[in-house]
């Protein structure tokens, strides 16, 4: 059974004609569901705890990047698929996923061709892209493993941490394998734009390492982590891979690369 | 990958960058502390203290600072390592390196200029009996 959860923003006026069309689509290949649409009055999480509850094997985000990063904070935990209907020309995880734009994500929805990803977890919040070192990491400490610290030498330096990819508020599309059951950390030292000419900041060689748990404390004041872009997390706190996590629905023009194919 | 570690300060295309054959990377501006055990290759630029272990390659680079036993496949180096380098393959010394400790390695290459304080043990190693000849202790 099919469940579909409509963003807040899909629902204004300027998204009705295509929403129409969707749902035509989805009656004629036969994969129309619930449909559940998000509101001041209405929480995501008990939508879809409910919904599952009745039965709901496939939930589909009808929405941009954000919203799936939320659905996925929220079916983690179930054993249900995960499916994107994205409505925003330049969502990055419908390019990772290989998801058509609108309407003609139905088709793709249709085929159910299922990939399963690893996915990371940060305290209590689940997350398929990435998480993120919200200003410099230079009073960062990350312990890999339990057997190996990590930490910066008196640099500025931007610190990622991925599992599928740095997609959700990321300058670029930056993909990690999504299902070798390790997050790839990315220590990435940046030099101050006022210090070059043109104005333009400079990107040296890159730390990057592999592991399957990370404890993350500062050691200076409390350091903050953006979560995909809908959440944040403070330090101290671990970020760990569940390797084969999630189901998700793909297309055959996907972007992400894993050890599955 | 590939791309990732052409000469310094490259940049990636800009609409899209992939991280895909599993490699670690030590820049300049981390310290990595602790046992350090991988399946990967290995580069080192930066410092490390602890012991390195992996099944694949480790590459030293020119600014490196190890104070680690180092266990890997083929080691290539061309910074500076405080401890014990054994390979089960090719251990490689490049003019610029510095290596205070003991290598044990198959075969051993030792650039003009390259500094070694330790023993050298290469070729394969002799049984209780000494059936088995080569070896080279340096």
């Amino acid at each position: 059974m099919y469940f579909y959860f409509y963003d807040k923003f899909i629902q204004d006026q300027k998204y009705q004609a295509a929403l129409n069309k969707m749902e035509t689509r989805l009656i004629d290949l036969g994969i129309n569901g619930r449909i559940e649409k998000l509101s001041i009055f209405k929480n995501a999480k008990e939508l879809i705890e409910d919904s599952i509850k009745h039965g709901a094997q496939t939930i589909v985000a009808v929405g941009n990047d954000k919203t799936f990063a939320t659905l996925v904070n929220i079916i983690a935990p179930f054993n249900v698929a995960l499916g994107f209907i994205p409505f925003d020309p330049d969502s990055r995880f419908a390019q990772a996923l290989g998801m058509p734009i609108g309407e003609e994500a139905c088709s793709v929805i249709s085929r159910r061709r299922y990939t399963t990803l690893d996915v990371g977890k940060i305290g209590t919040q689940y997350f398929l892209g990435s998480v993120r070192v919200i200003h410099n990491g230079t009073h960062l400490s990350m312990r890999c493993d339990r057997s190996y610290s990590i930490q910066s030498t008196n640099q500025m330096n931007e610190v990622r941490i991925l599992n599928m990819g740095d997609i959700v508020g990321a300058p670029e599309l930056e993909l990690a394998d999504a299902a070798d059951g390790r997050l790839t950390i990315i220590v990435e030292p940046l030099i101050a734009k006022k210090l070059l000419p043109f104005g333009r900041a400079s990107k040296k060689r890159e730390s990057l390492f592999l592991a399957q748990h990370v404890d993350v404390q500062s050691t200076g004041d409390a350091v903050t982590l953006s979560v995909d872009g809908i959440a944040t997390v403070n330090t101290p706190c671990t970020v760990e891979i569940i390797p084969q996590g999630i189901k998700v629905i793909v297309g055959p023009n996907r972007k992400l690369r894993h050890v599955n194919e | 990958m590939a791309a990732m570690f052409s000469k310094g300060g490259d940049q990636e295309p800009a609409e899209q960058r992939m991280h895909g054959v599993a490699e670690t990377v030590i820049g300049h501006t981390v310290k990595v502390e602790g046992t350090f055990t991988s399946q990967d290759n290995m580069l080192i630029e930066g410092e490390v203290v602890g012991t390195i272990t992996t099944s694949k390659d480790v590459t030293i680079g020119k600014e490196a600072n190890i104070k680690a036993n180092i266990s890997a496949a083929n080691v290539t180096v061309a910074g500076e390592v405080h401890g014990n380098i054994a390979t089960s393959g090719t251990t490689k010394l490049a003019a610029s390196s510095r290596v205070y400790g003991d290598i044990s390695t198959q075969v051993i290459s030792i650039d003009t200029g390259a500094i070694m304080q330790g023993q050298c043990v290469t070729g394969e190693k002799k049984n209780d009996t000494g059936s088995k000849t080569g070896g080279t202790k340096k």
